[in-house]
């Protein structure tokens, strides 16, 4: 099949795109002709990618991403290429440089984040299927708060050559959809083995889904239902369970101790890396030129300085901070035995159940400008990142609505089990659809 | 390897052209050398990517793509003709493999660091505690090899209008991403001549291992670490114990630099006790064309590199690579082979198999009359070659 081109002038209300391709070619192929949106900080040949960061403001990779060249195999349009928290750092999608990403669902809430323009792009229709990474919880997060499908694959299934780093060891690339049987697709598209990236790992997905989840064994840890969950959305992630229940799942309440200390693993982890990560960004290669009047280092600083927004810079400083010599066996040495224990712990779960289930999200999407201060916010993510830090599989599902904001179901399996994960999710949505 | 650093000359440490006949004797003093040397590995490919290491006579910026450039998104992937080179080095310095060894990022700004941190190895090597036999400065003695690690080349910085205050400055990243490999020694040297004479024998066994050419341009760069302490303190106190201070001289580019810097380190820290001045330790800067070291000013040498392991590699696992290397005939072996196989004088032979291309330069005219030869090559050919600083190269 010859290129053909999709016209692409969505009505973007929501600020979902930072860069459109209003004539988007395409070819033949299993997505041959789907518009598909890509978080922009992913490699896009020929094609701006920001990151959302004035530091990257005007850079044009001249290689695609793996992912990207895989999806442009198969025929699909790259349409555009969507808001995130700058690099990848946020829940929200309000950190970044170019103006938040707004909730269809609710647009005086947010889309969750970081990758909010790709969820709220499929939320309001403009596209069926985008790309999202997941750091923390990037894809998940948004999924839930935008009420769409979002996929976390195994640590290694999706090759990141290409992926602008935030944390190269707990990141990784999944698709968002509408539905599971769309983000199943995507999955399968951008799966399998890499070369170019030394962590890719030779496990392709292809996978036909099925709603018969008779006999999985479905683990709810305590933990998942803990302090800081709204009780109301405890209450309808609970009801989506019973679903899955009487689908024929049996159910099994469990504990995850190691769970006490994953978000501060996860945050000495994620800053330490992106504080390394980051330092390519210093004036000479990309974004504005410094002024070389001034001397090396004043001027490498002052392009950071003005380059970075808040957030980044704050995490730059606690990363430089946590790998400091005198204070690295304190905190980055500490976070890998924390990170070793929330891998044992899922090990020790998955020998007695087949996924993992409870909410993606504590709470539904939070009013703009609600998560002021950081620390509430780091906090949001607790529910989401050990499947980070484990490495292993996460999906969001929708499962009900609180007061009209979507809530999402998360399940997790074992490394390399995308498979099942995405039938329990699979199962949810059909039996949701036929009660 | 390029810190963040301006160089100035001390006012009171101008070249030192005759000793201060003054002060206390320090004759009964030693010189302390260890060595960190990092040679360009001869590899056809670069460490982290497929382009050609092959740029020394091509435009700036032409062998490079998005992973040597460090752009955006781009992840390293190990030349596994790189490791195997470093291993061929280590089992020919004797050193013992580790089973497993790991990549670390060392963390630091400068232009001609593209990714604002370099690709080494940190507290996992490839290869710890081995050794290499030279001709000492009164009989054959054993120098202990510390480690030996693999990283990656930064870039180059072209300086336009003058290295003293140019205009502006260039960066050519064709270099960015030769494999390096980094020795270095325990301090076990006595003098710039023993520190010469180890380097010669090192650069001989790296020729033999087919690993290295000396011939490339900028392909050896040597740091040295020298001090003078009072006869047999060094080895009664041993290494990490506060001595008069240590002078970490940097920038060497060449085998007679070398002795030559540190020939002037000598004879300036021998002046400086003399005249009664604590040895505080320091870094200094070899200035090759002056033949002086000049003291670094800044305080960046004191940086905080932020090692970590490499999360885009995983740990190397060399074990089953070790067993299948075998290493080529080394200096030594060679040498003892012309004794007997060619009935060389052992000052002959030790001449001859100092370099790879005049051993085999007498091999190939060795047959017309072995000890003649020898005399010839040796003496003549190689006396000539000295006098014009040639090498049989070319």
């Amino acid at each position: 099949m010859d290129q053909e081109i999709l016209s692409f002038h969505p009505d973007d209300r929501f600020h979902a795109f930072l860069t459109t391709v209003p004539e988007a070619p395409f070819s033949g192929g299993r997505l041959s002709g789907f518009p598909v949106a890509v978080k922009d900080n992913i490699s896009t040949s020929g094609i701006e990618t920001t990151c959302a960061s004035r530091i990257l403001k005007g850079y044009i990779p001249p290689y695609d991403a793996t992912v990207a060249g895989l999806l442009r195999k198969e025929g699909a349009a790259i349409v555009g290429k969507t808001n995130l928290d700058e690099f990848g750092m946020g829940t929200t999608t309000e950190n970044s440089a170019f103006g938040p990403t707004l909730n269809p669902a609710d647009p005086s809430r947010v889309p969750g984040g970081s990758s909010g323009g790709s969820a709220a792009a499929i939320a309001a229709g403009m596209v069926p299927m985008a790309l999202g990474t997941d750091t923390g919880g990037s894809i998940r997060c948004p999924a839930s708060f935008c009420g769409i499908v979002g996929l976390k694959p195994t640590y290694g299934r999706v090759s990141r050559y290409g992926l602008i780093a935030y944390a190269n060891s707990l990141e990784q690339i999944g698709p968002m959809a509408r539905t599971v049987t769309e983000a199943n697709l995507l999955m399968e598209v951008i799966s399998g083995y890499d070369p170019r990236d030394s962590t890719s790992i030779d496990r392709p997905y292809r996978h036909a889904l099925t709603p018969d989840i008779r006999g999985v064994r479905i683990g709810v840890p305590e933990e998942f239902f803990g302090e800081g969950v709204d009780p109301r959305v405890a209450s309808v992630v609970w009801d989506a369970i019973s679903l899955l229940e009487r689908k024929g799942a049996e159910v099994i309440t469990c504990r995850m101790p190691s769970m006490a200390y994953a978000l501060a693993a996860y945050y000495v982890t994620c800053t330490s890396e992106a504080s390394s990560n980051l330092a390519r960004f210093d004036g000479i290669r990309y974004g504005t030129p410094p002024d070389t009047k001034k001397t090396w280092h004043e001027s490498f600083q002052e392009r950071r300085r003005q380059g970075f927004g808040e957030e980044v810079r704050r995490r730059i400083m606690l990363g430089t901070f946590a790998l400091s010599s005198g204070y690295y066996g304190k905190y980055y040495a500490k976070a890998q035995a924390a990170r070793e224990n929330v891998r044992s712990d899922y090990e020790r779960l998955f020998s007695e159940v087949d996924v993992l289930a409870g909410p993606t999200m504590p709470t539904v999407a939070f009013r703009l400008g609600e998560k002021s201060d950081p620390l509430s916010m780091y906090l949001s993510d607790i529910l989401t990142v050990p499947a980070n830090l484990a490495g292993v599989p996460a999906v969001s599902v929708p499962c009900g609505r609180l007061n009209g904001l979507p809530v999402g179901l998360q399940i997790t399996g074992r490394w390399f089990e995308e498979e099942r994960v995405m039938d329990v999710a699979y199962a949810y949505e059909q039996g949701a659809a036929k009660p | 390897m390029t810190d963040g650093v301006s160089w100035e000359m001390d006012a009171d440490l101008r070249r030192p052209t005759q000793p201060a006949n003054i002060g206390p004797d320090f004759s009964g003093d030693e010189v302390i050398i260890g060595l960190e040397i990092h040679c360009q590995l001869d590899t056809r490919t670069k460490l982290f990517c497929g382009c050609s290491s092959d740029f020394r006579d091509d435009q700036p910026n032409t062998h490079v793509c998005p992973v040597c450039l460090g752009l955006p998104g781009s992840l390293p992937r190990v030349n596994k003709k790189a490791i195997e080179y470093a291993l061929k080095v280590g089992k020919a310095l004797n050193c013992t493999i580790l089973e497993e060894s790991v990549f670390s990022r060392k963390n630091y700004f400068y232009p001609d660091l593209n990714k604002g941190f370099q690709i080494t190895q940190y507290d996992k090597p490839l290869a710890v505690k081995g050794y290499l036999d030279i001709e000492g400065d009164s009989d054959e003695k054993r120098i202990r090899i510390t480690r030996v690690h693999v990283e990656e080349d930064p870039g180059r910085l072209v300086h336009k209008g003058g290295t003293d205050r140019p205009k502006y400055t260039l960066v050519d990243y064709n270099r960015a991403g030769i494999p390096l490999i980094e020795i270095v020694t325990e301090p076990d040297l006595r003098s710039p001549k023993e520190a010469r004479k180890f380097l010669n024998k090192l650069r001989a066994t790296l020729e033999y291992l087919g690993v290295f050419d000396s011939e490339k341009e900028g392909s050896l760069r040597v740091d040295a670490n020298i001090s003078i302490q009072p006869k047999g303190w060094f080895d009664r106190e041993g290494k990490g114990k506060e001595g008069r201070g240590r002078v970490e001289v940097k920038n060497i580019s060449s085998y007679k630099g070398v002795e030559k810097a540190l020939t002037f380190e000598v004879t300036r820290q021998k002046n400086a006790l003399r005249r009664g001045q604590k040895m505080e330790s320091a870094t200094r800067h070899f200035v090759e064309a002056r033949g002086v070291t000049t003291a670094s000013r800044s305080k960046e040498m004191e940086q905080d590199y932020r090692y970590f392991p490499e999360p885009d590699l995983r740990p190397l696992r060399v074990r089953e690579w070790v067993g299948r290397i075998v290493l080529p005939e080394l200096p030594d072996a060679r040498r003892e082979r012309f004794i007997s196989q060619y009935g060389c004088s052992p000052i002959h032979a030790r001449t001859l198999t100092g370099d790879l291309r005049l051993a085999e330069f007498y091999e190939s005219v060795a047959p017309i009359d072995t000890v003649m030869a020898a005399t010839w090559v040796a003496d003549t050919l190689l006396g000539e070659l000295n006098y014009r600083d040639m090498s049989i190269a070319k």
